[in-house]
């Protein structure tokens, strides 16, 4: 097979200690596109996600899959495609039943928002880092406005606004990295969210999320990856 | 969680060795339901297969998504689901662009082919045990009338004559197994992909022979 492939699982860290698991797996194309699988445990919410989403080679979106359940119960199964400033979405959720939406969006979006948290660092990818702490806004996509995504996947506008850090070494329990670090910012000018992710194919190492009191660390890495 | 999970690894295996292989992990449900993840790979033919699977407790099809690479371009991405007697297909193709299907079928459907071989065990799980009785597995849709299935993904039927043919122990490299054997048919009921499952409520493909294609499938990874 001409792509390549790496695997590696992130921990949901509550002050309780482990609330959770994400399991990844990424195929990276000759052509720039890539792929994640992410199969996402929540332990006290009871969420399980199945994510299947695919980004070019500027990490902006092409299509996606989300399948969710609470509590064991079937929450929703969605697909969802991008093509420019163009987003669609084919449903059966739970709550809606079956829908279609379609969505012209003021600009082609920067990203989506499938929750999954490996792809949390993806939505920062085209920041610009000359800019240093000014805070930067950009346009993304989104399967559900809750915090753990724990709704029927359907289609939503999502604004970022980052602040991005710098470059820094990172310690996780998979190890040491060089990770670039931004911070998700609120219309209060609070810090939500603070981030850190490889360089080059943007894998989180460590994120930081205070309005769960979560931290989220890549715990195994193999295969692959740059 | 509530759910259980299993995750196991199925080799293909050619005249020349070891030709694909593909990654699964499938979760079971309080309600019975089972959605199966499998990541595909065919060296030969290039091909790289994401499917997620899920079933009902009688493992009649509930929704399904396919991506298909081949030779490092893409084929097609789909969604499909099925409701009672309905199957529908969402999905966008690079042959035929952004594609609707809905198929009225006779009946609810018995299965889907969505081409990961770990599911080419779970379409005869509502057959008679009766070993030696030719019986037919309908209907069927699948997502590709192709052997490998690249192409598409689009919904179209494919019927499976199926004869049981009685409880085996099968040794593979991921240990030793009691097994249901039953063997697909041709059309003309010559004998056609011959497969091995699991005797357990989990139906894990442990084997299977597919002499037209000269290709062996070898549960090699369990883990439960």
């Amino acid at each position: 097979m001409q792509h390549r492939s790496y695997r590696y699982k992130i921990n949901y860290v509550g002050p309780k200690g482990e609330r959770g698991r994400e399991r990844c797996v990424v195929t990276v194309h000759g052509d720039g596109d890539r792929t994640i699988r992410a199969l996402c445990e929540m332990d006290d919410s009871q969420v399980l996600r199945d994510v299947t989403y695919t980004v070019d080679r500027h990490w902006r979106p092409r299509d996606a899959f989300v399948r969710l359940s609470v509590a064991d119960r079937f929450m929703g199964s969605s697909w969802f495609r991008f093509d420019g400033n163009r987003a669609e979405c084919e449903a059966f959720t739970a709550a809606e039943g079956r829908l279609s939406q379609r969505l012209v969006l003021e600009r082609a979006p920067a990203s989506f928002v499938t929750h999954p948290v490996a792809c949390d660092v993806w939505h920062f990818a085209g920041i610009d880092r000359t800019l240093g702490d000014q805070i930067q806004e950009s346009l993304s996509a989104s399967c559900s406005p809750l915090p753990n995504g724990a709704s029927g996947p359907m289609l939503g506008i999502s604004r970022h606004r980052f602040r991005y850090r710098g470059r820094q070494r990172t310690r996780s329990p998979a190890g040491t990295f060089d990770t670039e670090h931004a911070e998700f910012v609120g219309r209060d000018g609070v810090v939500r969210l603070k981030a850190w992710c490889t360089i080059h194919d943007r894998i989180l190492v460590r994120m930081e999320f205070e309005p769960l009191q979560s931290v989220y660390e890549l715990v195994e890495l193999e295969g692959s990856a740059g | 969680m509530r759910h259980n999970t299993i995750r196991y690894k199925i080799l293909y295996l050619g005249p020349s060795g070891e030709r694909g292989r593909e990654w699964c992990t499938v979760t079971s449900h309080e309600s019975g339901d089972r959605t199966l993840r499998a990541l595909c790979e065919m060296d030969d033919t290039e091909l790289l297969r994401d499917v997620t699977y899920s079933v009902d407790r009688s493992w009649h099809p509930k929704d399904c998504f396919i991506r298909v690479r081949l030779q490092e371009r893409f084929v097609g991405s789909g969604w499909f689901r099925f409701a009672g007697t309905l199957a529908e297909c969402e999905t966008l193709t690079a042959a035929e662009g952004r594609l609707h299907q809905a198929i009225a079928l006779e009946a609810p459907p018995v299965s889907f082919i969505n081409h990961a071989v770990a599911c080419d065990v779970w379409h005869w799980a509502g057959i008679d045990l009766d070993p030696g009785r030719h019986q037919v597995c309908r209907p069927v849709p699948a997502c590709s009338p192709l052997p490998n299935g690249a192409s598409g993904p689009t919904l179209s039927l494919w019927p499976l004559p199926v004869v049981f043919r009685g409880r085996e122990r099968i040794t593979t490299r991921a240990g030793v197994f009691d097994c249901l054997r039953a063997t697909y048919l041709t059309a003309g009921g010559e004998p056609s992909l011959d497969t091995w499952c699991t005797d357990d409520p989990d139906r894990i493909m442990v084997k299977m022979e597919w002499p037209p294609f000269r290709s062996t499938f070898e549960l090699v990874e369990l883990s439960r």
